[in-house]
């Protein structure tokens, strides 16, 4: 691994991606800088509360593991987004394991023991936080994706693998459970 | 509710997150660990791996071998199992050189070290587990 000049922040995500795969550390930094944020909203807001810093990490770490297999069908980012959404479900089921072995019986997504919960502003907000973590995951994953990175359905399926049709039949399901929830 | 609201609220409630995550510190360390899973592990060539293994079996049979079997009960439980690991990766050859390399003076079985070249791969690493526990 080559640790070089930083790259010029203009450099696209394919290029960056290219420069990495030749050893070039810097291009992995700029890549996080570019699309840490955007990860970390997609796990807040699917209720990741404090393990949000470590998820983040270890999707990065994972999609530049396997960078080979990233064939360009989808943005960097919402690949990235699936991967985070992989190491958040194996997060959970490591802490839910933990919580079957633990003996003060406290609860993983126990809003009231995660003092960023505080922010949650309205009641609606609280509503919509809370359907949105009963949601599947294949409707959670595409609901997130079309509100918060606008993405369409054409990219919403290469993301998460599955079909353009599918993407939008989930999308329409997550929108009416959580409709659903909210009266 | 209308669906812009429900996108709406959906944006906002990761907003938090996203400001509260130090970005620059996320790229160090998924650049730390990348580095440190990209660190080559440290080769160690055959000769000396066979040569590791003569010292301590040499250095056992100096210590307190008067017999092939009481070498078993001096030696260190570490050494028990650290040996045949190794052992089970060397070929004929190796093994057979590590097996001149002991001392030989003790009550070995004169036609087991006459038949010596004509055991198996096998057979010698079933030899050198018995003498050395």
């Amino acid at each position: 691994m080559n640790v070089s000049v930083p790259l010029a922040e203009e450099a696209s995500d394919a290029d960056l991606i290219e420069a990495w795969q030749r050893g070039e550390e810097s291009a992995a930094t700029e890549l996080v800088r570019r699309h840490a944020r955007a990860v970390a909203r997609f796990l807040g807001a699917a209720g990741a509360g404090d393990d949000v810093d470590d998820i983040v990490q270890e999707a990065f770490f994972r999609a530049f593991k396997k960078i080979d297999s990233f064939r360009g069908d989808s943005s960097f980012r919402s690949w990235v987004i699936r991967i985070a959404s992989n190491a958040f479900k194996d997060a959970y089921r490591r802490a839910s394991r933990r919580q079957v072995l633990s003996l003060d019986g406290r609860d993983f997504a126990d809003e009231s023991a995660d003092p960023h919960g505080e922010v949650l502003r309205s009641d609606a907000e609280r509503m919509v936080a809370e359907g949105i973590k009963k949601l599947p995951r294949m409707q959670r994953d595409v609901f997130l994706l079309r509100a918060q990175e606008g993405l369409g359905y054409d990219e919403i399926a290469a993301a998460l693998n599955t079909s353009e049709g599918a993407a939008r039949v989930n999308y329409h399901h997550a929108v009416k459970r959580l409709k659903d929830l909210l009266q | 509710m209308t669906e812009e609201r429900l996108e709406a609220i959906a944006k906002r409630l990761g907003d938090e997150a996203a400001e509260r995550i130090d970005v620059e510190e996320t790229a160090r360390a998924v650049v730390s660990r990348l580095r440190a899973e990209d660190r080559p592990r440290v080769w160690i060539p055959r000769f000396l791996q066979v040569a590791a293994v003569a010292v301590l079996a040499v250095g056992m049979a100096w210590a307190g071998w008067v017999g092939l079997f009481s070498v078993r009960d001096s030696a260190p439980a570490e050494f028990a199992l650290a040996v045949p690991v190794v052992l089970a990766e060397l070929n004929q050859g190796e093994l057979t050189e590590i097996y001149d390399s002991l001392d030989t003076s003790g009550p070995i079985d004169e036609s087991l070290e006459a038949g010596l070249s004509d055991l198996t791969e096998s057979e010698l690493n079933e030899l050198l587990r018995l003498m050395e526990g």
